[in-house]
Order: structure tokens, then sequence, then C-alpha cells
């Protein structure tokens, strides 16, 4: 006979523990326990069955892993807590005593600890770093905009402030923002790094109100944890670019308050190589000359060495575009910068590449400086250009292309340049559409069209604003992204932009897909396609040279149902360097003929399925109801937005007939 | 003075405290804070002869004033107590030294006051009337310490002493008395001095004084006399008086004595002062000189001319131990300056090195924590007009608790950037998330991303499967109530219907004409024809009777001979005792070519017969009896004495002796022959409501009325190989075409479901089931629809009648 087992001593009751269980056994307080689950990232468990584990009890109840509270037990952090607990007696002790000596040496003695084991513990890789980054790098960008307050100090706002500005940095060196929103909640930003997406938001920078009921304790644990994390996060980014870590920070420019600005990157590769070279001669040198021979060959080293820093910095110089003004000449990094971003133009986003923009006072340069360049464009405004100090720039400074100004009329120092003025929400809209939009649509003063989520997917069926259908028409009329050489041509000529720029892109070379439209699902092209059908058809019969192929494709197209494999074949098409509407669009017209035909054949298929929906099992009839249900209700809010989209139309068109009468 | 000098010097007093007992580590500092206090003992020596002097005098002033304080009388005798104890407390102080150090800050300040002691002997000589006076208060205040003065005597005698002992209470001499008190200010007993003093006439107290206003007394005098209210002036007398009196204006009325009081000079002086916002006390100056008790001037000639002592220009012989022992500490290492804690360079390439190596927590799948829901159009500040909420949804919103709203915030425009105020949500929403993300549990969710359409199963096309019934052909009219049952005659010529108006018609199924009908007294609940070809002949059953009838006009010769002869053989060798009776028919009944008629108990609900034609089996389920007939030998058998369940159906298998009987739940399957139970099936319905069995007898169908169809494969298990569900309402019939690979169910949903079923020969082959067509076209009435169904016998055809009165052929 074998042994009597015990309840709860086996199986999936041995698997669990609870919370309180798990406090007793690591011998911690609540709170403690609560920071240690916060930075190891240990997180309750919902149990297939709780009377199972509970002794028959299904009371809600928090769950761990009993190997993950194992590991706890193994945490030196735990132990560390523990002697912060003893220190924290100790000087109690020591205080109410009024023994200054042993409370001052007890506190020069406090234990500290680090979390690097539990970075690499939690993320093994550095990709699985940058996965979870999202909702620290928010945390931080909240936190650096906190008031410094006595509970939040030992520097620990402006240690916030500075991860979050070295990581944006990098966006900018790096040109990898893919997405801004504007939303009202705060700004979006997603960025690319390693293909992973990195999503967050900073909020609008004014004070915040910092509620009552926030258990900072939590908050403080998070974040505690997430600066480690950035920190290590930040100086592998900066490293793998080759770029020194941490930044310096320009003194002056922050005393201007160009807070993002005043974070100076420098590249380690090139200053080094040639510190190095330099370091080299002396070594080589100092010892006492060996062989003349050798001496002379290292005197010609020297030599050598020396012509070859001379090149390099002519080069810079020569590179940089700046290099009117004296003082930029002389600074080596943002020689550098430049040069970075010529190499690469392939890498990232540069969609603003030609542009310089001034930022007026009222516009939130934190965010727009770091959208703008990230996307390879310039900022400056007064006495600020582009990340370092330039006292002499004011707004009538030549360089400045574009100027983003949100109040109702620009200043008249502004509107004197004759340039082009445009609304903040440009900036955002450019980014996410991939294009330079038409400036038109922002100028100052102009109502703004809708600031759309660049985020929404849309699926089948899905409602699609107006705005969004506007903006993939404009940039598949620019063909690509069209490169404005002069600007001050497409100033004059604000009306016939678009026209210009279309047959710019003519000329120009095929260029890559936008990336927005990979995102976007082909059925959306295809809906795209219907509202431009007339001038896909005229251009269908404008290339008949490429009809062949386009049958060819038709036929695949019918052969493959699978939506995915139509759109890869119409990526075909394109690669082929034919207007890739117009297979897409032959196909929809055979789509439209084929149901008139089979009118009949589509009743016998509706009799088909409701015969063999009859045979279906339980549970699948179930979950087919239920995804009915989900397609419905979907297609009943898609058609309630665009009922009400179409009585807003109606609602502003007759607002305009009035107002047009009462002129 | 001891105690001044100590709350002087703060915390360089208290700092020895601490020093002593961390002696490694902060005694060079101890040394420090001697020197610097020996420093300033050396010149307050000095200094301080001056200042003595003053504070004397100024002892004396105030003690006339009777404002003495205690601090400086402490101050005083203390003094005069180092004055005693100087030699000795400086012979006590290496011992002192080596002691708890607040002592030895005790000790320190004994030193430098023994020449303030000396300063002050001086003064003594110059003033004896101070002396007598400060000797007068040494006496009482030459306390050992101060908490003693608290002590009651009789607590001191427990300890066997007494103050005397003590020197608190010193002895003194009547004379000594006498002089001291004539040296005290007298005491001038006059009543207008004091406030306290002055005699109240009036004794009543704090109580209003209206109390008295009926009485011809106003109180009482401290003899407990009535105090007679004074004669009280009226206001144009009082006017007068006042009028005529140059003082009445610093008259005031004291209510209480009813009297009126002047106001004397002094008095008046005060209210003037205190009107002025001036101090009360004429003579009192809030910008008196302050005390120097401790003053840093230095006095220009010494107040004694004694030299210095020796010890001041010896180096101390204890400091020098202490200072070597903290040298000898340094040296050994005791003491040491830790050194600054190395910054670690605490940020580095955490990811560089090779992963294989590292001992990772691999035990154990972790999740990765959710994304938070990426933002869509209505969060933006300037969405598209149709994403903003109408004032009906904001309310609703608003009104909505905090957990139950789909969204967060409420979708706003501001149309520029520049109106976007702060998101005031912002940091409890961050917080929310956090809590989330070690607070809840986690667990991965398969999510279905999958087309809905392939849920559907893919079925043969019917076409292939053809032939089936597919559409109303003929229509069989007659019936003016419910059609209740249909049986299509052996050859597939003719159609038997019985109906609720108690009618069974007999209908040619090519052309629809009715050829005969059947009138009884009851409504038809069943009929049927004899499934042997070679007899022609039907039963039916109206209430509790159940009839054979052999319908000359549609039967052949052959058979009618064959029928009349089965008939008349049976009732030749009839066993009499029957269960129930078979009786002769009427003649009239006879004209109406009724052969038999057998009386049951109760309604007959079904007849079915064995597929050879002899036997016929009936239902009643009104008294839940089976009955089986045999036609040749005219007699009946009752199978079940008491039929476990209530009995739905009943049924012959179509190749074995079996009997199904279908009851509520299960059906069983008997054998005839042996006499046993030789399977329960179990559908799993509610309330079976018909059964059918395959023709070549493995599979069975069961229709309920809860909706279902059972197909059952009697080599398999006891369950159901397959239930459809696909009726609306409840099943009535289920049944198989004899001919085709078919089989029908109809329902009070109105609807007839076709259904193939190919059953293969093969054991491991499961039988193919394809639902090829649904007819509808009957019509429901009083919520009932079709109510019976069957199969040509030969063709692709199906019958099928319902409440609405209809007979309909499909082909």
């Amino acid at each position: 006979m074998g042994k009597i087992k015990k309840a709860g001593k086996e199986g999936a009751a041995a698997k669990y523990i609870n919370r309180n269980r798990a406090i007793k056994k690591l011998q911690i307080s609540l709170p403690n326990f609560r920071r240690l689950c916060i930075l190891k990232g240990i997180y309750p468990v919902e149990p297939k069955n709780r009377k199972k584990i509970n002794k028959g009890s299904s009371a809600p109840t928090t769950f761990y892993y009993v190997k993950d509270i194992k590991y706890l037990m193994h945490e030196p952090l735990l132990d560390k807590l523990r002697q912060h607990k003893i220190f924290k007696r100790k000087l109690r002790r020591a205080v109410r005593k009024s023994e200054w000596t042993k409370a001052k040496i007890l506190k020069d003695n406090k234990p500290t600890y680090n979390l690097d084991h539990l970075i690499i513990e939690r993320y093994p890789t550095f990709v699985d770093a940058l996965r979870d980054l999202d909702d620290a790098i928010s945390l931080i960008s909240l936190f650096s905009i906190m008031p410094s307050s006595k509970k939040a100090g030992n520097g620990v706002i402006s240690q916030c402030k500075k991860l979050y500005y070295e990581f944006l940095h990098y966006i900018i060196q790096t040109n990898s923002l893919s997405k801004a929103f504007l939303s009202i909640k705060g700004i979006y930003y997603q960025a690319t790094i390693r293909g992973q997406k990195i999503t967050w938001i900073a909020p609008y920078e004014f004070s915040q109100k910092i509620p009552r009921d926030v258990d900072f304790r939590v908050m403080w644990s998070f974040l505690e944890f997430y600066r480690n994390l950035l920190g290590f996060v930040n100086f592998k980014l900066y490293k793998d670019e080759k770029l020194t870590y941490p930044p310096t920070i320009n003194v002056e420019l922050e005393n201007i308050g160009a807070s993002l600005g005043s974070l100076t990157i420098t590249s380690v590769g090139r200053v080094e190589l040639l510190n190095n070279l330099l370091k080299l001669d002396d070594q080589q040198i100092t010892p006492t000359l060996p062989e003349k021979n050798d001496a002379q060959k290292i005197s010609k080293l020297s030599d050598l060495a020396k012509k070859i820093s001379a090149i390099a910095s002519e080069q810079d110089s020569a590179l940089d575009p700046n290099s009117e003004t004296p003082e930029q000449s002389e600074q080596v990094d943002y020689a550098n910068n430049d040069e970075n971003d010529d190499s690469e133009t392939i890498k990232g986003n540069n969609l603003f590449k030609n542009f310089t923009f001034y930022l007026s006072r009222e516009v939130p340069r934190y965010s727009l400086e770091f959208v703008i360049r990230s996307a390879g464009g310039k900022v400056c405004w007064d006495s600020y250009f582009n990340g370092e100090s330039q006292p002499n720039v004011t707004e009538i400074d030549k360089r400045i292309n574009i100027y983003v100004v949100d109040r109702p009329v620009a200043s008249k120092r502004i509107s004197s340049t004759k340039k082009t003025l445009v609304q903040p929400q440009f900036i955002y809209d450019c980014i996410n559409a991939n294009v330079i939009l038409s400036f038109n649509d922002y100028a100052v003063g102009k109502k703004l069209p809708p600031h759309l989520s660049p985020f929404v997917e849309y699926k089948e069926g899905d409602y699609v604003p107006k705005q969004q259908l506007a903006i993939e028409e404009y940039a598949k009329n620019l063909g690509f992204k069209g490169e404005i050489e002069t600007l001050e041509a497409n100033v004059e000529n604000n009306e016939t932009s678009t026209e210009s720029t279309e047959i710019k892109s003519k000329k120009g070379s095929k260029a890559k897909k936008p990336e927005n439209d990979n995102d976007s699902g082909s059925d959306y092209d295809t809906e795209l396609d219907e509202m431009s059908a007339d001038e896909s058809e005229s251009e269908a019969e404008s290339d008949k040279g490429s009809d062949y192929d386009s049958e060819l494709e038709d036929l695949m197209v019918n052969l493959d149902d699978d939506l995915d494999n139509s759109y890869e074949s119409e990526l075909k098409t394109e690669f082929e360097g034919e207007q890739y509407s117009t297979s897409t669009d032959s196909k929809k017209r055979k789509a439209s003929t084929k149901p008139s035909k089979n009118s009949q054949v589509n009743k016998e298929e509706e009799e088909r399925k409701k015969l063999a929906m009859t045979v279906m099992s339980k549970k699948n009839r179930k979950l087919y109801a239920r995804m009915q249900r989900g397609i419905e209700n979907r297609k009943k809010h898609a058609d309630m937005l665009n009922d009400r989209r179409i009585e807003a139309e109606k609602v502003s068109a007759k607002s305009l007939k009035q107002k047009s009468k009462k002129k | 003075m001891v105690q001044k000098l100590k709350k002087k010097r703060g915390t360089p007093a208290q700092s020895p405290v601490i020093l002593k007992q961390d002696k490694d580590l902060v005694l060079p500092k101890l040394d420090l804070t001697l020197d610097t206090d020996s420093e300033n003992e050396t010149t307050s020596t000095k200094s301080d002869s001056d200042s003595s002097l003053k504070t004397v005098n100024g002892f004396i002033v105030t003690n006339n004033k009777k404002v003495s304080s205690k601090p400086k009388k402490s101050a005083f005798t203390k003094i005069n107590n180092s004055e005693n104890k100087v030699s000795q407390s400086k012979n006590s102080l290496a011992s002192e030294f080596t002691e708890e150090t607040p002592q030895l800050a005790d000790s320190d300040s004994n030193t430098d006051i023994s020449s303030l002691g000396d300063s002050i002997q001086t003064t003594d000589f110059e003033d004896q009337n101070i002396n007598s006076k400060m000797s007068q208060i040494d006496l009482k205040r030459e306390e050992p310490f101060e908490g003693v003065y608290n002590l009651e005597a009789k607590f001191l005698k427990k300890f066997g002493v007494t103050k005397e002992d003590l020197g608190i209470e010193p002895v003194l001499d009547f004379q000594t008395w006498v002089d001291n008190r004539k040296n005290l200010p007298q005491i001038e007993p006059a009543y207008d001095s004091d406030s306290s003093t002055e005699s109240q006439e009036n004794t009543i107290g704090n109580v209003p004084i209206e109390w008295y206003a009926e009485y011809d007394h106003i109180g009482y005098s401290r003899d407990g006399e009535k105090i007679s209210k004074p004669k009280v002036d009226d206001e144009l007398d009082k006017f007068l008086k006042d009028a005529d009196d140059p003082a009445a204006l610093i008259k005031i009325r004291d209510e209480l004595n009813q009297k009126d009081i002047r106001l004397t000079d002094e008095e008046i002086g005060i209210i003037q002062r205190i009107q002025q916002g001036e101090f009360p006390d004429a003579t009192f100056d809030p910008y008196e000189d302050s005390v120097e008790w401790f003053t840093s001037k230095t006095m220009v000639t010494p107040l004694t001319g004694a030299p210095e002592p020796k010890s001041r220009f010896i180096p101390s012989k204890w400091e020098h131990k202490m200072v070597m022992r903290i040298v000898r500490s340094i040296r050994n290492g005791k003491i040491y300056k830790k050194p600054e804690p190395k910054e670690r360079e605490n940020i580095y390439d955490i990811w560089s090195s090779d992963l294989s190596d590292k001992n990772l927590q691999n035990d154990l799948k972790r999740i990765p924590p959710p994304k938070a829901k990426l933002p869509e159009h209505n969060e933006s500040y300037h969405p598209p007009a149709e994403y903003l909420p109408t004032e009906e949804e904001k309310k609703k919103w608003l009104q909505m608790s905090r957990d139950d709203r789909p969204t967060n915030f409420l979708p706003k425009d501001f149309e520029t950037l520049r109106h976007v105020p702060a998101y005031k949500n912002l940091f409890p929403e961050t917080f929310q998330r956090s809590l989330d993300l070690y607070l809840a549990p986690r667990y991965q969710r398969t999510k279905l991303n999958i087309d809905p359409e392939s849920l559907i199963p893919k079925l043969p096309d019917p076409k292939e499967l053809r032939p089936f019934p597919t559409t109303k052909s003929v229509c069989y009219s007659g019936h003016t109530d419910y059609v209740r049952c249909l049986s299509v005659d052996p050859t597939g010529v003719w159609l038997l219907t019985g109906s609720e108006d108690n009618s069974v018609r007999l209908f040619e199924i090519s052309t629809g004409f009715c050829l005969k009908v059947w009138t009884f007294e009851d409504p038809v609940n069943a009929v049927s024809w004899n499934p042997n070809k070679d007899i022609c002949m039907f039963a039916a059953s109206s209430g509790e009777k159940l009839v054979l009838i052999v319908p000359k006009q549609v039967a052949d010769l052959n058979s009618l001979v064959l029928t009349e002869t089965l008939l008349k053989n049976g009732l030749a060798t009839r066993n009499v005792q029957t269960v129930l009776n078979w009786d002769k028919p009427t003649t009239k009944e006879q004209e109406e070519d009724i052969y038999l008629t057998i009386d049951h108990s109760s309604a007959i609900n079904q007849l079915i017969w064995h597929r050879k034609g002899d036997y016929l089996a009936t239902l009643c389920r009104n008294n839940n009896s089976v009955h089986i007939h045999q036609i040749s030998k005219q007699t009946t058998q009752k199978p079940f004495s008491k039929p476990n369940g209530l009995v739905q159906r009943v049924m012959f298998h179509s190749v074995k002796p079996w009997f199904l009987v279908a009851t509520q739940k299960y059906v069983r399957i008997y054998d005839l022959m042996r006499q046993n139970l030789v399977r329960t099936l179990n559908p799993g319905a509610k309330w079976i409501s018909s059964i059918d069995i395959h023709p070549q007898g493995d599979n069975i169908i069961v229709g309920t009325y809860d909706k279902k169809v059972c197909w059952f494969d009697l080599d398999l298990s006891s369950m159901p190989y397959k239930t459809i569900r696909y009726h609306e309402y409840a099943v009535r019939q289920v049944c198989f075409s004899k001919a085709y690979p078919l089989f029908a169910s109809c329902s009070d949903d109105g609807t007839i479901m076709v259904f193939h079923n190919t059953v293969y020969s093969d054991l491991m082959q499961n039988p193919l089931i394809v639902p090829v067509k649904i007819l509808s076209g009957h019509d429901i009435s009083d919520s009932l629809g079709v109510l019976d169904v069957t199969f040509h016998p030969t063709k692709p055809w199906l019958f099928s009648c319902g409440a609405d009165k209809q007979v309909y052929l499909w082909t």
C-alpha cells in the first residue's frame, strides 16, 4: 500500500502559492514584497481551477507560482532589503537617542544595491529589453516634467529628464521616428529600433496635477527599475551607433532654455581615431630613439598621421553646409553629425531633409524639435540653431524655409518674409503620411483638417475617415516622396505645388513606396482605387505595353483567393514598373460583372451554406454566431460613423451657405 | 554660573557624550574642544571679574524689588560653593577627568570658578551688607543638589536622615534670625494698597445684581447682616449731581455695593497709559540696560594681584595622555579615515557578453507584459467630426461609473494645438497601468484569427447526391382538420391519410384524386398499410378502436382473396382468451370494408406493422401499454406488463426479430425471440418524439421534441453518432426512404429536412450524412407544423401532412 496522499501537496496545489503565504515564506513586509515583485517582474497568475488550489474556496486570492517565490528567496536584493530594514532601525534608534555621530556613521555605511543583475535576468537579450521599453519611456517622460519635490529628491527628476533626452537624441541621430500623434492625453510617438516598434506617450509640458490617491511607492519602484533599464539601453544604443555616452550637456544652451537641444552628441569613431593616431606618435617618439632608420620611419608615420588628420578636418569643414559661420567649423561634433546624416539616408526617415523650420514661441518646441530633427529637418528659433546656440539667429534668418506658427495671424515680422507658414499639425501629419503634404491645407489662420491617429489599422469593413483617404490619394498622386528642390519656387505658386511635385515624381526614378502604405492592408488600397478609378483608368490606357503583364497578374489574382497573395502580386506589378492600380482596377471590374451573371448561383450558394450550417458542431455554431455578431457590430459602428460624417458635412455646408447669404 | 556656562557652550558640551562611545573615530575632535574650552576659560577668568561685580549689584537691586530669579540665585550659590571647594575640586580634577564626560564639563568650570571666587571675595570686603545677605542665602541654599529641596521631611526620615544632616535646613540662632528680619522691608498694613486686600462689603459674589432688585437690601456683609439698599437717585438728580460735582468724570459706579468710587490719580494715570498703548506701570523701563553676567570686556586692572598659578604654565598630563592614546590608536590603525566609496561604473554594456553561460530563469515561461492599447482617431486633439460624441452620449458617459465607460476620456475637438491643455488624468492612468503590470494576473489567450466561413464544413455538392425531393408537385386536399398520419401502400399507388376530422381518406398518388372516405366517431391518430404486397389491407385507429380495413376498390383479385382467407383462418383458429377483444364488425361497418375491430381500453397513438405483415403493434400512451396483434391467429399479446418509462414510439426492427421501444429518454431494443433486452440507446434528449430504422437495420434515427435529430449506429456506442440541430421547433417525425439513401425529418417549424445518407457496408467507414434540401411549404397553425412525413416505397418522393390540413407530395 502506498503512502496516503495529503491534499495540497501535489499537482496544481503544489504549483501555486497565495500572496500571504509567499510573504510569510520570504519574511518580508508587504510593501517590500510588492517592490521586489515590481523589480523582478513577477506577476500573479490565474490558476485554471481556483478551488483545487485554494482548499475548495473560490474566494478572490492572488496566486503566484511557487517557483517564482523560490527564485525570490535566492534573490540578493531580498537580503539587501533586510539589511536596509536593520539599517533603518539602527538609524532611527540613534537619532532618537541623539547619537549624532553614530547616526552619521550609519548613514555613511548605508547598504546599497544595484539592479544590473535583474535587468540581464529579465531581458536576456537586447531586443527583449527594447520590446518592453514602452512603459519605461512613458513613465520616465512623465516624471521628467514633474516638479522636483522633496520626495523626488536626489536628482531623480533631472535624471529622468536626462535619460529621456538621451533616448530622444538617439532617435534623432538614427532618424528612426516613424509615427507621431497629437492626442488629448499627450503626444504619442512610435520609433522603430532594431525592428521593435516602441510606442510611448509624452505629456504636454504643463505642470502636472499629482493626485492624492496614487501610491507613490509603487511608482517609485517602477521608476527605479525603468531608470536603470533605460540607462543601460541608452548606453547600448549609443555604443552601437558609435556615439559617446553620456552625451555632454551644453550649459550655454541649457541656459537659453533649449532643453532637448542642450545635449551634444559626439561620435566616438572619428575623434578617437585621430586622438589615437596622435597618441601613437607621442608614444613612438618619446622612447629613446633606437635606430636611425626606425626613427625616420616613425617620423614619416607621424607626418602621415598629421596629414590624415589635416585632410579629415578639411573634409569636415567641406562637408559642413553651415561652414559660412566660423563658429561651426570649430565644432567638430556637428560636422560629424552632418556626415552621419548623409550616410544614413537609406537608414531612416529623411522627410524634412532640405527644410529649416523656425518654431514660433507658442508652439510646443520640445516636441516639434524632436519630430523635425528626427525626420532630418533643421530647427531654429531665436539665437538657437539646430542644437547649437547662434546668437545672431532671428526670425528673418535666410536659412529658414518654413515657419511653424500657431496663432490666428502671424506676426508682421514673420509674414513679411513671405515664406511658408504652417501650423504645427502639419509636421505630425507629414511624418505619419511620410510625404510632404500640401502647405495650403495647414496655412496659418485656416481651419485645420482633422488629425488622425496613425496607429489605426483598417480591416475589411472598417470605417475609413475621409481625411485618411484624402491623404492617401495625395500621397499617391505625388507618386513618391516628392523631393522639393527649391522651396522658394514652391512658395511662389502654392496652388500648383501638387502639380509640380507630380511632374518631378515622373522625372525621378521610381522611389520606394512609402512605408505607411505597407502598413495598411491591401483592402484599403483597393478602396482607394475606387476613389481614383478615373485617373487610373486613363493611366491604364496610356501604357498599353504592359497590358499583357497585367492580364497575367489578373489570372494569378483570380487563382489566389487569398488577399495577401493578391497584395503580393500588386507588389510584383509595381516592381515591374507598372502603375500598380491598373491590375487591381481590372480585377475590380471583373468582380463587378460576376454577380450579375450568377445571382442564381449565389442563391444556391446561400442555401448550401445554410444546409452546411445544420451539420456544424454546437461549439462551431456558437463561435460562428459570435463572429457574425462581431462583424455586424463593427459594421454598425462603421455605418454610424459614416452617417454622422454625412450629417456633419450637411451642417457645415448649411452654415457655409448661410454665411455666403449674409455676405 | 555653571549652568550658564553649559548653555553658552551648547553643542561642544554635548559632543563629548557621543565622543566617549565612539572613541576610535572622533577622539581627535574631543581634543580640539578641550583646547577651545580652556582658552575660553582663561579669557573669561580675566574678563569676568568686572562682570561679577555687576552681577552682585544687580542681584541686590532686584532683591529689593522682590523679583528675584532662581537661576541667578543658584549661580550665586554656586560661586560661593566653589569658593569653598576650590581646593577640593582641584584635587578631584584628575580623577574626574577619567570619569563620565558631563562631570568632565563640570570640573572644567570648577577650575575657572576658582579664580572667580577670588574676585568675589574682593567684592565682599567692599559691601558688608551684601555679604550678610549672601551668607543668609548661602545658609539656605547650601545644597548638594537642588532636588532635595523638594523632598518632604517625612520622606527623608525613611532613609534615616534629616534635612539638617543634609545641610538643607541649618539651625539658626534667634539673634541672627532677628537681625535678618530687621533687614527685611516692613509690610504696611494699608487696605488700599492692594486690590486683593480691599474689603468687599457685599459678599454675594459674582451673581447678577438684578436678583436683589426686589429686596430692600443689596446683599450681606461679612457678618451676615443685610446691607440696605442706598437711596437711588433718579436720572435728573444724578445729572444735577454730576453737573455740580467737578470730579464726576473720574468716578465709576460700583454696582455691587451700589456706590460711586472716585478714581485715584495713580489709577487714572494707569488708565491713560493703557489708552496710549504704554506700559501701565509708570516706573517700568522696557529699555533697561541688560545685566551682563558674563561680559567680554576685559578689565584694565585685575581684581586680584595674585600671581598666575603654576598649573597654567604646565602642559596637562592628562590631556597629553589622552592625545597619546589617540595617537597610538591612529598608529595601530584603529582610527583611520574611511576611504571615499569608489564610484562604481554603474552603466556599461550589459548585453555584451554571451548569454549561453548565464544562469537564466528558463524554467518558467514568463509572459511579457501586454502592450498598452494604441490610440484611435477619437483620441486626437482635433478628430474628424464623426468621432465627437453627441450631447446625449456625453451625458451618458458622465453618468456611467468609471469602470463601465468604454473609453476613459471624452473625445474633444480643440481645433488648434495651442488650445490643448494638460491632461489631468495622465498620472492616474499611468499609475493604473503600473498597477496592472504588477497586480494583474497574466495569461496567454489564443485569439482565434480565422475566417468565420472556414468554420462551416465543406459538404459535397447536393447536385451529386440526386435524386431527392425538391419541389411540391401534388396537393391532396379534402381534410377539414389536422392531418395526423399518412401511409403509402406498398405498391406505391395509393395514399392513406388520417385526420382529426375523424376521417381516413384514400388518394390516388399520381392524380391526387380522393377515392374513398371512411368516417369514424373519433379522430384518426394512426393509419398504416400492411407492408405485405400480397395482402391488401390497412389498419387505422380511431380513438380506442383499431380497425382493419380491406379496401376492395383498390385491391386486385388475388390479394383480395388472399386477405379474406387470412382473416377467415384467423377467425377459425382464434384463441378466445386474448388480452383484447377482437370484434366482428357490424353490418354497417362491413359495408365500409371493415373486417375486424379491436377495442383497446385507451386511445391508440401509433400503429406499426411488422415487415411481413402478420404482426401489428399498437401503442396507447394514455395507459402506457403496448400490444402486439397477430392477424393470422387473431390474438393479442402484451409484451410488457409494465414498460420501463413512458413509451413514445415502438418499432419492429427491419431485419432482426427485434422490437424497439422509445421511452421518454431512451430507446430500448428487445429481442422478441429470446425475450431479453439487447441494447439501450441514449440520445441525450429530453423527450423523444419519433424513431425510424434504416432498411439495412444498422442505423436508427431518433427525432426529439427538443429540436434534435440523432443518428445512431448500432455497431457503435449507445450515444448518437451524430446529432443534428437544425429545426427551430420540435421534431415530429423522422423517416427513412426504403429505396434511396435518404431520410427526412419534419418539424413544427413547418419545414422538412431531407438528408442524404450513405451507409457503407465497410464497417470501418462512417456513414455519410449530408443535408440536401429544406422543404418548406406547410403553414403553421396553432404552433403545429408538419405532423407526419413518409417516403414513397419505390421512388424518391416524399409525402407530408400537416396541421394546415394539407397533404403534399414532394418530388
